[in-house]
């Protein structure tokens, strides 16, 4: 089923932008379109007065200012879909550089991510002090199951509390408390792990389009 | 959006007149949307006080624009002519450094997937242009 937007390029020539879903993906349930946010219309810059809604896949799909839906009977073969938004397929979307003639599919399912929020990299805290360290993760194309924080190196991860659950598709806050006992540069890392079991890579996955990054994020703290 | 401050290149004036096509679509959208609205209450009369609390009304919004040209050098007329028609100079100028082959795939890609107007006799001299201005870790 293939989704158009009334968003077009500058040039004429520039394809109009269209994305595809199997048709038992657009009728699962979920897939929706939506006409308002928080009670009010779409603000233009989020598709008003339309947006194709696509729970648990990558943006690109959520075509805005939705314009008509049709219904293909062989695979869509336009630019958007066919030729832009590739990802090799490989685990975690993760080639070298180098690696030639690697097979292409159109991005799909959004993979699991977290992030601090409580504090930024470099920040200062004192010793001996007890920060509530918080941030949000998500699990991509499902729930979070759990989110681990390690302030060592990744050799010991620890379980944070989560926050209120909205949904498996939503922002999940998380908190872990910390005491920083001794002074100097520390690393903090969070991972997280979702519903499926899938979690968050140690090294970061590389491709041409740098698409699905989720490597563990890491910040540094100056303890004094 | 302010029309008065547009710069006198042609690619700086094409960029900003195309990016007021969005507002332009939003305004023809308004005269569709009660339309689309009577089609759905007609159905059932629950569905039609429900859905007359979505009243599409008239949105304004003020769209990022970006005036900033791409800084002096060799090949400058070409990036500001050329590149603006679509996209800001600070899209370049956030990519990573490239070198002059891989710029020249860049931009043949913009002529070939998006129809980019660039003539093939200015390839190398962009490209060039490019790869010096992003060369060291200027661009993120």
């Amino acid at each position: 089923m293939r989704f158009k937007g009334l968003d077009t390029g500058v040039l004429p020539q520039t394809p109009d932008f269209m994305k595809s879903l199997a048709v038992d993906h657009a009728r699962d349930g979920e897939v929706m379109i939506a006409y308002e946010m928080n009670g009010e219309p779409l603000p233009l810059l989020n598709g008003f007065p339309l947006r194709l809604v696509v729970p648990g896949w990558y943006a690109t799909y959520w075509v805005k200012m939705l314009e008509d839906i049709e219904v293909l009977d062989k695979p869509d073969d336009n630019y958007w879909t066919s030729k832009a938004y590739l990802i090799p397929d490989t685990p975690g979307a993760n080639v070298t550089p180098e690696q030639k003639g690697v097979k292409m599919v159109p991005i799909n399912r959004m993979v699991p991510r977290s992030f601090f929020t409580s504090l930024t990299d470099g920040a200062a805290v004192g010793r001996g002090q007890t920060l509530n360290v918080r941030g949000i993760a998500f699990g991509g194309d499902t729930g979070v199951a759990k989110v681990l924080v390690s302030a060592d190196q990744g050799r010991r991860w620890q379980e944070a509390r989560l926050g209120a659950n909205y949904g498996k598709y939503s922002f999940r806050q998380w908190e872990f408390p910390l005491r920083f006992a001794t002074a100097g540069r520390q690393r903090l890392m969070v991972k997280t792990v979702n519903a499926a079991g899938v979690t968050q890579p140690d090294r970061p996955n590389w491709n041409g389009g740098g698409f699905m990054r989720n490597v563990i994020e890491s910040i540094a703290v100056e303890v004094s | 959006m302010s029309i008065g401050s547009i710069h006198r290149d042609s690619g700086l004036r094409r960029y900003v007149v195309m990016r007021t096509i969005p507002v332009a679509l939003a305004g023809l959208l308004v005269v569709g949307a009660p339309h689309l609205r009577a089609e759905n209450t007609g159905s059932s009369p629950e569905k039609t006080a429900k859905q007359s609390d979505a009243h599409w009304s008239k949105v304004s919004v003020e769209l990022p624009t970006s005036l900033t040209p791409f800084p002096a050098g060799e090949g400058a007329v070409i990036a500001n002519a050329q590149c603006l028609i679509c996209h800001s100079a600070g899209m370049v100028l956030r990519q990573p450094a490239r070198t002059q082959e891989q710029w020249k795939e860049t931009i043949n890609k913009m002529r070939s997937a998006y129809g980019a107007p660039l003539p093939a006799e200015q390839v190398d001299a962009l490209a060039a242009y490019l790869s010096r201005l992003i060369s060291d870790g200027k661009g993120s």
